[in-house]
C-alpha cells in the first residue's frame, strides 16, 4: 500500500514538474531589502515609511525570443503582499530571452461585466461607482505625506481615455531553467512620488496616470541562486 | 406477483423522476425584443436568461437581506407601481434614514443600455448591483457579508443549486441573477406602442397628436424613440446645487467637457416616476416642461447646443406635450405579476 502510493506520488510528481515547468516569483523590496508590511522604515535623511497594503494585478504575461512572442498566457494575477503564497505563476521552459507583463488590467477586461476568480470585485481591487479595477494599491504613513494623520493611499487605475492606466513592464531574462524572480522596489517607487500635489489618489484621472508611469522602472529581475 | 411487477414499476418510475430532478437543466427562457426595436446592448450570451435564475434574481431584488441592518430591500427605492423609483422622494434613501445625493432612477428597458447610474460611472449591468449594497447612504453592506448571509440561509443555497448548478454562491452569481431580474424589466406596451403597432381602436386623440408633433420637434433627438432616450449624457443648464455640489459625468471621466453632463433619462412611464431631474428638484412634469420651456439659463456654458434656442411654448402647446407624455405609461407593466413581490 506504501509503495503504492510513492509511486503516485511519484508520478503526479513527474506529471506537474516533469514538464520543464518554471515558477515566477514577485519579491517586494524597500531599499533593496526584502519588503514586510506595517515595519517602519528609517531612512539615512531621516524620513521615514510604513506600508500596510501593497496589491496589484499582473497580467498579459508574454515570453519572447528575438523579439518574437514564443507564449502568452490570458491569465489574471493579484499580488498580495499580505499573502504572498497566493500568488503563483508557472510557465512552460521555452527557450526564450525577454519577457514583459502589464501591471493592471486592460480595458475590455474592465467592462466584461462580473468576474471571478482573481477579478471578483470582494478582492476589494474594484470601484463600484465608476466600474473598473484598481490595478495597483499600496497605503501606508509616512513623513512624506502631507496628510496631518501622515498616511498615503494610492489606488492606482482608470482604463478611459485618456487617462489609461495600465502599464507595461520589460525585462530582458535568459532562461536558465530556474524560477524566475523578479524584484520590485517601493521605495524607489515612492521616491517618484510629488507628496505636494498628493498623498492620496483614489479616482481615475491624470494624478493616477502620472503615478502609473512610475511603476514600470521598479521592477528588475534578481539573481537566482537555486 | 402482479404486485410485484407493479412494485418494480413504481421502483423504476420513481427513480427516473428523482433522477430527472436532481439533473434537469434550468429552463431557458427567451429575451423577446419588441418588433422593429433595436438589438438589445446587454450581453446575454455571458448570462443566459433562465427561469430558475430569473425567480433567484427577483426574489434578491425584493429582499432586505442585502442590506446591513436587513431593512431596505432593492425594491424600496425602485418600486414597481411607479417605474422602478422611488416615487415622492428627491434623492434615494438608505439605511437609518440615511440620504442619498441623486434621484433614483428607474429600471425600465436597461437592456438597451450600455451605461448606468445618472453619471454613467457603471459600465456594465452586471456590475450595477455591488453599488447600492456597498453604498454607505443606501445599504451600507458589504459583498462578503452578503455571501455569508446568504450561504447560511435555509432557503437561498438550494435556489442557487438550481439557478447555478451549484450551492456555492460568489460575488458572480449574486450579481448574474440580480441582472437576469433587472434586465427583464421591459416596457414596451404603452398606449404610444400600441399606435405604433396600428392596435385595433386604439388612437391618438388630437391633442395627443399635437403633443407628439411638438415632442418631435423639440424633445425627440435626446429623448428618442422607442427607448425616448438616446443613452447618452447631456446638460440642460440645471443650476448646480450648492449642497449637492454634483458635477456629473466630470466625476467618472475628468474630461471638462462632461462637466454638469448627466445621463438622459427614458420618459417610459414618466407619468408615475416623479420627482424629476438628476436630483429630484422638480415634483411636477408641469414644472420640468415649464423649465424646457422657460426657464433654461441659455448663457449656461455647459448647456447642451440643442437647448440654446428657448423653446418658448404656449399654455395650450404645454398641455398637449403633457398628453403625449401621458402616452408613455404602460399598465401593464407597471402591474404585471411577474416582476412583482415573489409570493
Amino acid at each position: 500500500m506504501r509503495i503504492l502510493f510513492i509511486i503516485v506520488t511519484l508520478l503526479f510528481q513527474f506529471f506537474v514538474f516533469g514538464q520543464g515547468n518554471s515558477g515566477l516569483q514577485l519579491t517586494p523590496l524597500f531599499n533593496g531589502l526584502p519588503l514586510e508590511l506595517d515595519k517602519n522604515y528609517i531612512l539615512e535623511d531621516s524620513s521615514w515609511y510604513k506600508f500596510s497594503t501593497c496589491r496589484f494585478y499582473v497580467s498579459n504575461l508574454s515570453f519572447f525570443k528575438d523579439g518574437r512572442l514564443k507564449e502568452k498566457t490570458n491569465e489574471f494575477y493579484l499580488f498580495d503582499l499580505d499573502e504572498p503564497s497566493s500568488f503563483s505563476i508557472t510557465f512552460k521552459n521555452e527557450d526564450f530571452d525577454y519577457l514583459s507583463f502589464s501591471i493592471g488590467i486592460d480595458s475590455t477586461t474592465n467592462v466584461a461585466g462580473i468576474l471571478d476568480g482573481a477579478l471578483d470585485p470582494i478582492n476589494g481591487m474594484y470601484w463600484a461607482w465608476n466600474s473598473g479595477y484598481i490595478n495597483f494599491k499600496l497605503e501606508g504613513t509616512s513623513s512624506k505625506s502631507t496628510e496631518k494623520s501622515k498616511s498615503f493611499e494610492f489606488h492606482l487605475g482608470g482604463y478611459l481615455a485618456p487617462y489609461q492606466t495600465i502599464q507595461t513592464v520589460h525585462l530582458p531574462i535568459r532562461n536558465n531553467s530556474k524560477d524566475i524572480l523578479i524584484g520590485f522596489d517601493i521605495l524607489a517607487f515612492m521616491k517618484e512620488i510629488d507628496f505636494n500635489k498628493s498623498s492620496n489618489v483614489m479616482i481615475p484621472g491624470l494624478n493616477a496616470v502620472q503615478i502609473s508611469s512610475i511603476l514600470p522602472s521598479i521592477f528588475t529581475v534578481l539573481p537566482n541562486e537555486k | 406477483m402482479k404486485n410485484k411487477i407493479l412494485f418494480f414499476f413504481f421502483c423504476v418510475f420513481s427513480i427516473g423522476l428523482i433522477s430527472f430532478s436532481i439533473q434537469s437543466d434550468p429552463e431557458l427562457i427567451e429575451f423577446v425584443v419588441p418588433k422593429k426595436w433595436p438589438k438589445p446592448v446587454y450581453n446575454f450570451a455571458k448570462n443566459p436568461l433562465t427561469e430558475e435564475c430569473f425567480q433567484l434574481g427577483r426574489k434578491l431584488f425584493y429582499d432586505p437581506i442585502l442590506s446591513r441592518d436587513s431593512t431596505i430591500s432593492c425594491a424600496s427605492c425602485h418600486l414597481q407601481y411607479t417605474g422602478f423609483t422611488h416615487v415622492d422622494h428627491a434623492v434615494s434613501h438608505g439605511i437609518e434614514g440615511r440620504k442619498g445625493t441623486r434621484n433614483s432612477l428607474v429600471l425600465i428597458n436597461l437592456a438597451w443600455n450600455s451605461t448606468f447610474h445618472w453619471d454613467g460611472g457603471v459600465n456594465n449591468l452586471d456590475v450595477q448591483g455591488i453599488n447600492p449594497i456597498q453604498h454607505p447612504a443606501e445599504m451600507d453592506n458589504s459583498l462578503e457579508e452578503v455571501i455569508r448571509r446568504l450561504s447560511i440561509s435555509e432557503t437561498y443555497p438550494a435556489l442557487f443549486k438550481k439557478a447555478f448548478g451549484s450551492t456555492e454562491i460568489n460575488t458572480a452569481t449574486i450579481m448574474k441573477a440580480l441582472t437576469q431580474y433587472t434586465v427583464s424589466l421591459v416596457s414596451s406596451n404603452s398606449k404610444y406602442d400600441q399606435v405604433q403597432r396600428k392596435e385595433k381602436g386604439i388612437s391618438f386623440t388630437d391633442q395627443e397628436k399635437n403633443g407628439l408633433k411638438i415632442f418631435n420637434t423639440h424633445c425627440a433627438s435626446c429623448h428618442k424613440a422607442p427607448l425616448f432616450t438616446n443613452t447618452f449624457f447631456a446638460s440642460n443648464g440645471l443650476k448646480i446645487d450648492s449642497l449637492l455640489n454634483d458635477v456629473g459625468r466630470y466625476a467618472i471621466t475628468q474630461r471638462v467637457k462632461d462637466s454638469m453632463q448627466f445621463k438622459i433619462p427614458t420618459l417610459r412611464n414618466i407619468e408615475f416616476t416623479f420627482p424629476y431631474m438628476h436630483d429630484g428638484r422638480f415634483r411636477k412634469l408641469k414644472d420640468v416642461i415649464n423649465y424646457y420651456s422657460d426657464g433654461i439659463n441659455t448663457k449656461d456654458r455647459h448647456l447642451s447646443s440643442q437647448l440654446i434656442t428657448p423653446m418658448k411654448f404656449n399654455e395650450i402647446q404645454k398641455k398637449d406635450l403633457l398628453a403625449f407624455l401621458y402616452t408613455l405609461t404602460d399598465k401593464t407593466f407597471l402591474y404585471n405579476k411577474r416582476f412583482s413581490f415573489p409570493k
